[in-house]
């Protein structure tokens, strides 16, 4: 051992015995680990891989587990056979987890009966399949995130704000700056929570808009909202009521011209009397709503607005009224 | 023999504790410190890898000393820290997947926990020079002193979060303090042993 360490003067030597050291070292313990998972092998389900891959991995909680992982874990266990929970999945996804749950090969391509046939194993399966497209397809399961005011920069202030520049904090000084403590106070936290970019405080009206075609209605900008005031609603909702402040009608007044002001002008026009005013508020029971759009007609404040599906509702109403 | 394993050993836990006094281990301190049943998976599976690495590092440092190869401690350290970090990750998801699943992250972490690092480079310091048992008698006792502090902690973060506290000291802040209340206890412990 000493003539050895007399022998290390030369420079390459010493290269020579740490390459040697530091490669036994890492092939000893490599040989450790790999004998140590022959005993510690655990056996996973080789299908979770591949709903994870799947999965957007976006951890909304939409679908009510705790993260993709956990709704991932709940398919192959077999405790959930709804594969159509996942809002920004969305109906992509389902043909993949069934393919993949029931482990047959996917082909592409749409439906039609002929590749049905070669394509799934038996006809139950085709069936269940079917079914969760169609539930996809139904508009009143589709969910975008609205915004109940129409305020913004219509809003009056009642204070200069200096503080930091995000609505929790706003909201927590006296309820924000607005002179109406219900609305908006624009300072995008939404649009900063909102995984798919789908919200944008507008410059137009400071008030954030929802971009349809990525809102994936996984709700995570409605937690994150202080003032409680987007709603997931169907995209079978046709008017909306774009104001949250329960003030009388004079007091609302002062603070925005947008807000509604409980005159029951569009309780009484109502042809349904889905309409009712609740702590100076209306509030429509979209259970009994058509559609019609005879509210936001006669509302003086144009505090109704023209929501998503505006069928019924004539061109002229929709021109001479807010639409989201 | 036996009275000196015990002096190390008590004064590696209590008296010159990794986390109140020489501040070492931190995060997963404050990482994994809020629930008691994670902190207490926690204090083991660093028990194992503070132990099994000094187990292999102390020979490993000595075959260093004797090719004279000292530059290299650091690298070959880390890389046994690694493996039986490693093993313990594969021991625990075997054993224990919902531990596995609670600890999350914070158990690759423990690779780079400068706790288990430390005491690999403490109980081969030139200047005390512990013998191979003493050693780990001083790994262990650290370990115990570190998971003894976490699982208090844990306690009394459990309760902590059953009270009104103001907002801007919510979560870490308050943490903070307490920790530093608790090292002004441990204080106590100097001057023990003469």
């Amino acid at each position: 051992m000493t003539a050895m360490i007399l022998a290390v003067t030369n420079i390459t030597m010493i290269f020579v015995y740490a390459l040697i050291v530091m490669g036994v070292l890492g092939l000893l313990l490599g040989l450790f680990l790999v004998i140590a998972e022959k005993f510690l092998a655990v056996k996973v389900d080789p299908r979770y891989e591949k709903i994870m891959d799947v999965l957007p991995q976006v951890n909304c909680g939409a679908c009510g587990y705790s993260g993709c992982a956990g709704y991932a874990d709940a398919m192959v266990t077999g405790l959930d056979a709804d594969f159509s929970k996942c809002a920004p999945g969305g109906p992509d996804i389902l043909d993949d987890l069934d393919a993949i749950i029931h482990d047959f090969e996917i082909k592409q391509d749409d439906f039609s009966d002929e590749k049905d046939k070669n394509t799934y194993k038996s006809e139950s399966i085709r069936k269940k399949v079917k079914s969760f497209k169609n539930k996809m397809q139904d508009k009143s399961k589709v969910k975008y995130a609205t915004l109940k005011c129409n305020g913004g920069i219509r809003a009056k202030d009642r204070l200069v704000y200096r503080g930091v520049e995000t609505c929790e904090s706003a909201h927590v000084l006296y309820g924000g700056q607005k002179g109406c403590v219900f609305g908006c106070v624009g300072f995008g936290d939404c649009e900063k929570a909102c995984p798919f970019d789908a919200i944008k405080v507008s410059n137009e009206d400071g008030l954030p808009k929802v971009d349809k075609a990525l809102c994936t209605g996984c709700g995570i900008c409605v937690d994150t909202c202080p003032k409680d005031i987007l709603e997931l609603m169907p995209a079978t909702t046709a008017v909306v009521i774009a104001c949250s402040n329960t003030e009388i009608g004079g007091h609302v007044k002062k603070n925005c011209d947008v807000a509604c002001i409980a005159c029951k002008r569009c309780v009484k026009a109502c042809p349904e009397n889905a309409i009712e005013i609740i702590n100076n508020l209306a509030v429509i029971d979209y259970s009994k709503c058509t559609g019609c759009g005879e509210c936001v007609k006669v509302c003086p404040t144009k505090a109704i607005m023209v929501a998503y599906e505006s069928a019924n509702i004539p061109s002229e109403t929709v021109s001479n009224a807010f639409s989201i | 023999m036996d009275q000196s394993m015990f002096l190390i050993f008590f004064t590696a836990a209590m008296v010159n504790n990794f986390i109140l006094t020489k501040f070492l281990g931190l995060c997963p301190f404050f990482g994994v410190s809020k629930q008691k049943e994670a902190a207490l998976g926690m204090s083991f599976a660093v028990l194992f890898v503070m132990l099994m690495t000094v187990l292999i590092t102390w020979p490993l440092f000595k075959l260093l000393i004797v090719l004279d190869l000292q530059y290299l401690k650091t690298l070959s350290f880390i890389l046994v820290i690694a493996s039986m970090v490693q093993l313990a990750e594969k021991a625990i998801k075997k054993l224990s997947p919902v531990l596995y699943d609670q600890l999350g992250i914070f158990l690759p972490l423990i690779t780079t926990n400068c706790a288990v690092l430390g005491v690999a480079f403490l109980a081969t310091q030139p200047d005390v020079s512990f013998s191979y048992g003493n050693a780990v008698v001083f790994a262990a006792g650290s370990a115990v002193g570190w998971g003894f502090v976490l699982i208090l902690f844990a306690f009394i973060r459990e309760r902590l979060s059953l009270y009104k506290i103001p907002r801007a000291f919510e979560g870490l802040p308050i943490a903070f303090i307490t920790a530093g209340l608790m090292a002004i206890g441990f204080m106590g412990f100097i001057g023990m042993f003469k």
